[in-house]
């Protein structure tokens, strides 16, 4: 993917442009809010990662520029404002993410990719099958199946698998879980979601975890099976 | 200002004064005058003819009694005419006119008279009972008077209350003034009276202040207590980091060091997050809260976690109602009470979310079959950081029910924690919806 990073702390800047390039994203960063402007709208980018406070033009005015001239692009922003409040005003301004600063660098790559993925989903056609491995999701007929016989699930497991099988391939973070899933802003005292995941597990017979796996410390991904 | 203000009061209340005075002096002269003279013209045609006098001042003081007259020769002799004798006293009120007492039927009264010399030396006194235009004059005076010591004694008091006033504003802006100047929060304004709009403005000025102080306190108590409370966690990083100088960099160690800081930031973001709700910050998230839905879907979340346990997790919550509140904060009020329930209950238990609502109010209860809390730590738990006994072995920073009070507070709602005997009954009582 092509990512456009607006950010005007240097370290941060090049912590997240290294990871990102480290999981084979291109990156192009811009210092302050102009500059950053000024390259969304010459180059085509797939996620744009904007940070809320910026020098010469903030976050927040640049992300409603864009929309404002039809720029369809996803978009991340970051702050160090993390009340609900604040999430709020950045969502209205036009971000479709919000990540509050401190953060896990997986955490944001999590986020990065799958809004890259949204985009290009909402491009194709999409599909009310979803399928990974032997495992088959109607979401239509709100069936479940794995190797052709029907799983019951509850409306929240249905949700929670479906949720992870949009973004196939790719890390599903907890809170991305909490936030997609539960439709709540909350902060989980103890680690509920895993003990949602392992009921799906067990539900979908994922004895080995070979079609939900965990990554520690991290999240979840569903894959087919090789 | 208060000077001013008062001169021009006392300028118009003087101007008022001397109109009332002179127009009241004057008229009372001009009228009594002219009927002196038409009389005085009257008999001047008529004389010096005695008899003609005589006759015409006969009939005319049968006809007004108010008029007296005295004919007298040059000499001053009387020669007709209803007064016998001039009075010794005699005032002169105006130029050529007269004034003595006579007496009457009323007795004494008070007569203005003017004198007509006739070619032959004889002369006429024509006189004319004033005594009632004299008394109405002497009210009017003294009501004039009255009126300007009612004047005075408003420019007065308009002195004082203007004067007061400005000097009570120069001392509240004075106040304010050293307040901005020291940063000093805990001056007051003083407070002289309780009655007045003045007083009453020092007195919410004084309120404003004290919340503004308040607040302060309340802020600088967060930032000291964050400042402590991740100190100590900060020191064991450091030395935990400092640890690695000496011995070898492993995997496992880099992930302890991660999740050791994870665990700070997220006290940190804890932390945070309770004040910014205490600070009770305007929160455009206030809306219709649906309960039971969300109760609903607060059990959903910790179904399968109490399932692990073999907890049964019981709900009543009927058609639970609405509430007003942040749904988010609502949310995380009850998965926290929840996550507590399910975190102490024994294994094969019980957990109840019912919902008690009569048109008043509005309560949810979450009722455990777990250890309780014990009435001592009934006031703490609701403390940052502070665990019981029976929970420091289990996971959490702490800051569960801290955070729960605040939401509450926000909400106005109270929590309640009760003895079940065994277990604990958390009763959540929302105010009634408006």
């Amino acid at each position: 993917m092509k990512i456009l990073l607006i950010e005007d702390d240097p370290k941060i800047r090049a912590y997240i442009q290294k990871g990102l390039k480290e999981a084979a994203h291109a990156v192009d960063v811009a210092e302050d809010g102009e500059a950053g402007l000024h390259l969304a709208t010459t180059e085509k980018y797939d996620v744009l990662i904007i940070d809320r406070m910026l020098p010469k033009l903030d976050g927040l005015s640049v992300i409603r520029t864009l929309r404002g001239s039809g720029l369809q692009t996803g978009v991340l922003i970051l702050s160090a404002l993390g009340d609900v409040d604040d999430r709020v005003t950045g969502l209205r301004a036009g971000g479709d993410d919000y990540l509050t600063k401190p953060f896990a660098f997986i955490e944001l790559l999590a986020r990065v990719e799958a809004l890259g993925k949204r985009a290009t989903a909402s491009n194709v056609q999409s599909s009310t099958l979803l399928k990974v491995s032997d495992l088959e999701m109607d979401l239509l007929a709100r069936k479940v199946r794995r190797k052709g016989i029907v799983i019951e699930l509850q409306a929240r497991e249905f949700r929670l698998l479906e949720y992870l099988l949009k973004f196939k391939g790719q890390l599903v973070t907890r809170t991305m879980l909490l936030e997609g899933v539960w439709d709540y802003h909350f902060d989980p005292q103890t680690s509920v979601i895993d003990v949602h995941i392992s009921r799906l597990r067990k539900k979908l017979g994922d004895s080995g975890n070979t079609l939900i796996k965990t990554v520690r410390g991290a999240g979840y991904i569903i894959d087919d099976v090789p | 200002m208060a000077l001013l203000f008062t001169v021009l009061l006392a300028v118009s209340a003087a101007l008022l004064g001397y109109f009332l005075f002179d127009f009241g002096k004057r008229d009372f002269l001009r009228e009594t005058e002219a009927a002196i003279d038409i009389e005085i013209s009257i008999v001047s045609d008529l004389g010096p003819d005695p008899e003609e006098l005589a006759r015409y001042i006969q009939r005319r003081s049968k006809d007004d009694q108010s008029v007296r007259f005295r004919y007298e020769n040059a000499t001053g002799a009387w020669i007709g005419g209803t007064i016998d004798r001039l009075p010794p006293a005699i005032q002169i009120i105006a130029e050529g006119i007269l004034g003595f007492t006579l007496e009457t039927h009323q007795g004494p009264q008070t007569f203005a008279a003017k004198i007509h010399t006739f070619a032959d030396g004889s002369r006429i006194v024509v006189a004319r009972n004033v005594h009632e235009l004299i008394a109405s004059h002497d009210r009017f005076q003294s009501l004039s008077w009255l009126i300007l010591l009612l004047m005075l004694l408003v420019v007065l008091v308009s002195f004082g209350i203007s004067y007061f006033v400005v000097s009570r504003i120069n001392r509240i802006a004075a106040a304010a003034q050293n307040i901005v100047k020291t940063g000093d929060l805990s001056t007051r304004l003083s407070i002289d009276s309780r009655w007045d709009d003045l007083s009453n403005l020092a007195g919410v000025l004084n309120i404003f202040l004290e919340k503004i102080e308040e607040s302060m306190a309340s802020v600088r108590e967060i930032s000291n207590n964050i400042a402590h409370d991740l100190r100590t966690p900060l020191t064991a990083l450091r030395s935990d980091i400092e640890a690695l100088k000496t011995a070898p960099v492993t995997d496992e160690k880099i992930d302890a060091l991660l999740a050791e800081t994870d665990r700070i930031l997220s006290v940190f973001q804890a932390l945070l997050r309770i004040a910014n709700i205490q600070k009770g910050r305007r929160n455009s998230q206030i809306g219709d809260v649906q309960l039971t839905d969300l109760l609903r879907d607060v059990c959903d979340l910790y179904e399968p976690v109490a399932e692990a346990k073999d907890i049964q997790l019981d709900i009543a919550v009927g058609s639970a109602g609405v509430v007003r509140g942040d749904r988010d904060l609502i949310f995380q009020l009850f998965a926290n009470i929840l996550d507590n329930a399910v975190k102490f209950s024994p294994n094969q238990s019980a957990i109840r979310v019912q919902v008690l609502s009569d048109d008043r109010q509005l309560a949810v209860v979450i009722e455990d079959q777990g250890p309780g809390i014990p009435e001592t730590d009934k006031g703490n738990v609701f403390k940052h950081f502070y665990r019981g006994d029976q929970s420091r072995s289990t996971p959490g920073h702490g800051l569960g029910l801290s955070l729960v009070r605040a939401i509450a507070e926000l909400h106005q709602a109270k929590i309640v924690l009760e003895d079940r005997d065994p277990g604990l009954r958390v009763r959540v009582t929302f105010q009634p919806y408006q």
